[in-house]
C-alpha cells in the first residue's frame, strides 16, 4: 500500500527531530520520576501530579517547539530537495498524501508527548511513588494541551507549503495558531467549548493546505 | 469509406495558448503545440527560455494564468490517478530521496502503482550496472538520472516527459543516458517529450523540435525541415555597414547581423520577397549559405529577439 510506503518514508525522515523530542520527554519524565539523568534535575517528583510547571507550562512549550520542527521539516525537506515534484506526480491526489503525511506528523508528535507522560501517570498513581495524590482528571489538561497543538503543527505545515512569499505574510497562519493556542491552551474553565474551538481552527488550517495544494505552484 | 484521411489519432500531447507570468512578465507567452503519439519530442531552448516552466504546466506542477494543456487526451487540471499512471514525469536535476538507497526508493515507489513491472525495472538496473544498496547521494550524477529512468519506467507509462534529464552530465553519460532511454522506452511506440538547451542531444535522438525563445515557442518541426528551411542571405556592400544599412523587418526574418561591409540576414523559408527586399539596399553582391543545425539553434536563439513565429502554424495540416 502507497500510504505504508510513505509513513515508513515520513517515519525515518523524521527519525532525528524524533529521538531528540522523545529524549528530551524522556529527560522530564525521568525527573518528574525522581531519575535524574545527568543531574540536570529540570523536575521534582515532589510536584503534584500533572499539576505543576512541568506538565503544565514547559512540556506542552516543549511540544509546540516539537510541532513547529516536524511541520516545518515534513515541508522544507520536500522543498529543498526538489522531491515535492517527484512526490506529486505519484498516481495519488495531492490531497491524500498530504493526509497520510499529516496523520504521521501527528502520530509522531502525540506519541512523543503522550505515550511517556502515560506511563509517567501510571508510576505516579501507584502509592507511595509521590507524596501527593495523582488524580486523574488532572491530566485532562495536559491532554488537552497535546491536543491543541495540533494547531500549531497544522499552521507550520501550512507555513511550508507556501513558497514565495515574504517570510512575514509567510508565517502568519503560525502566529495565529501560537496566539490560539496560548488563549486556549491556558485556560481551565469552558473545556468543552476550547476542544470544539481548536477542531475549528484545525479545519480552517485544513482547508488552507487544501487550498495550498490546488492552488501553489511547484517549482 | 474510398478518399476519406483516417480519423486523427489523439496526441500525446497538445498545449493551447499556455501562458505563466511572474512578476507580471511573461516567462511562457501563449504556447501552443501538439507532440503526436510515438514521437521523441525534443523542446530545446537556453535557459529562461521559459522550457521548464512549460514542462511543469503540462504536469500540471505550475498552473497555467492562461490556456490549457492535454496529456493522452485528458485536461492536465483534470489529471486522476488513472491517468497520471500512464505519465512519466523526471523533473529537472533527477529529485530523489538521497538519504534512500536505490532498493529503498523502489520499495517507496513501487506500491503507488498497479502496473508496475519489476522485471522491466531489475532489466534497466542491471543494464546500468547500478548498485541497490547505495545510497542515492552517493551516486554520481550519471546514475541518479539512471535510477530516475528506471523508477520512472517501471510503471511502463505511455508518455515520458524529462525536464533537461542530462543537465550537470558529462558528454559520454549523456549520451549514454539518451541513447538508452531511447531504447527502452521507445522501442514499444511510447511518446517521449525531453527538455534541454544541448542541441547535439536532441538532435541524435529526437524527431521533432520546438524551439523557445523568450517564452515564445518560435519552431515547432520536424528537424530535417527546420535544417532545411533556414538559411542565411549575405550582403555584401561596398562600404562599412555599421547600422547604416538595415533590412526590413518582415515575416520569415529570424535576425540580421552586420560585419564590416556585409550584412547577414537569418532567414527562414527564403522567397522572392526576401530577395527582392535584399536588392532594393543595392549590396555589391548578394549570397545564400544554408546553415546546419547548430548554427541554426544559435541563430535563431542568439539574434534579434523579435522573430517571428514560424513553423508552428502548418501544424493542423501535419496532424494528419
Amino acid at each position: 500500500m502507497w500510504s505504508l510506503a510513505l509513513i515508513r518514508k515520513e517515519f525515518w525522515q523524521l527519525l532525528p527531530l524524533q529521538i531528540v523530542g522523545l529524549g528530551l520527554m524522556m529527560l522530564y519524565v525521568f525527573s518528574l520520576c525522581g531519575f535524574q539523568p545527568l543531574n540536570l534535575s529540570v523536575a521534582y517528583p515532589t510536584d503534584i501530579p500533572f499539576f505543576n510547571y512541568t506538565t503544565a507550562n514547559t512540556i506542552p512549550i516543549l511540544g509546540g517547539c516539537l510541532a513547529i520542527l516536524l511541520g516545518f521539516w515534513q515541508t522544507l525537506s520536500e522543498s529543498y530537495r526538489g522531491t515535492w515534484l517527484f512526490l506529486w506526480h505519484r498516481p495519488v491526489s495531492r490531497m491524500h498524501i498530504t493526509i497520510v503525511k499529516l496523520l504521521t506528523g501527528l502520530g509522531i508528535l502525540w506519541g512523543i508527548l503522550v505515550l511517556p507522560m502515560l506511563v509517567y501517570a501510571w508510576w505516579a498513581s501507584i502509592p507511595g511513588n509521590v507524596p501527593a495524590p495523582m488524580l486523574w482528571e488532572n491530566t485532562a489538561m495536559y491532554w488537552k494541551s497535546c491536543f491543541g497543538l495540533s494547531m500549531v503543527y497544522l499552521s507550520s505545515f501550512l507555513c511550508g507549503l507556501r513558497q514565495a512569499r515574504w517570510h512575514g505574510s509567510r508565517l502568519l497562519p503560525l502566529i495565529v495558531a501560537v496566539a490560539a493556542a496560548f488563549t486556549l491552551l491556558s485556560t481551565e474553565y469552558l473545556y468543552t467549548a476550547t476542544l470544539v474551538l481548536i477542531v475549528v481552527i484545525d479545519c480552517l488550517f485544513l482547508a488552507a493546505i487544501h487550498y495550498q495544494l490546488t492552488h501553489e505552484d511547484f517549482s | 469509406m474510398i478518399g476519406e484521411s483516417p480519423p486523427n489519432p489523439v496526441p500525446a500531447v497538445e498545449a493551447i495558448g499556455l501562458t505563466k507570468f511572474y512578476d507580471g512578465r511573461p516567462v511562457v507567452n501563449q504556447v501552443s503545440f501538439q507532440i503526436p503519439t510515438g514521437c521523441v519530442y525534443g523542446f530545446l531552448g537556453c535557459n529562461g527560455a521559459g522550457k521548464s516552466t512549460t514542462t511543469k504546466m503540462l504536469t500540471g506542477m505550475v498552473i497555467p494564468d492562461a490556456g490549457s494543456a492535454r496529456l493522452l487526451g485528458h485536461e492536465v487540471s483534470e489529471f486522476n490517478a488513472e491517468i497520471r499512471e500512464r505519465i512519466a514525469y523526471i523533473a529537472e536535476g533527477h529529485p530523489l530521496y538521497s538519504w534512500m538507497t536505490i532498493k529503498e526508493a523502489v520499495r517507496f515507489t513501487r506500491p503507488f502503482y498497479k502496473r508496475w513491472n519489476d522485471r522491466l525495472l531489475e532489466q534497466v538496473l542491471d543494464h546500468f550496472e547500478l548498485p541497490m544498496k547505495r545510497k542515492i547521494r552517493r551516486l554520481s550524477k550519471g546514475q541518479q538520472a539512471q535510477v530516475s529512468l528506471a523508477l520512472a519506467i517501471a510503471p511502463q507509462p505511455e508518455l515520458l516527459i524529462m525536464d533537461d534529464p542530462t543537465l550537470g552530465l558529462d558528454t559520454v553519460v549523456r549520451r549514454e543516458f539518451l541513447e538508452s532511454m531511447i531504447q527502452i522506452i521507445q522501442r514499444q511506440g511510447r511518446t517521449i517529450m525531453f527538455s534541454s538547451h544541448i542541441l547535439g542531444d536532441v538532435e541524435r535522438v529526437a524527431d521533432r523540435i520546438g524551439i523557445m525563445v523568450d517564452g515564445v515557442l518560435r519552431v515547432d518541426c520536424a528537424i530535417d525541415e527546420f535544417k532545411q528551411n533556414i538559411g542565411k542571405m549575405v550582403l555584401e556592400f561596398d562600404r562599412p555597414v555599421n547600422g547604416s544599412t538595415s533590412f526590413p523587418n518582415v515575416p520569415g526574418v529570424v535576425g540580421t547581423r552586420s560585419i564590416l561591409n556585409q550584412l547577414e540576414v537569418i532567414v527562414v523559408n527564403i522567397n522572392d520577397e526576401h530577395r527582392r527586399l535584399a536588392e532594393e539596399l543595392k549590396p555589391r553582391q548578394i549570397e545564400v549559405q544554408s546553415m546546419n543545425l547548430e548554427d541554426s539553434f544559435l541563430e535563431y536563439t542568439r539574434t534579434n529577439r523579435k522573430s517571428v513565429p514560424v513553423f508552428v502554424d502548418q501544424l493542423p495540416a501535419e496532424k494528419v
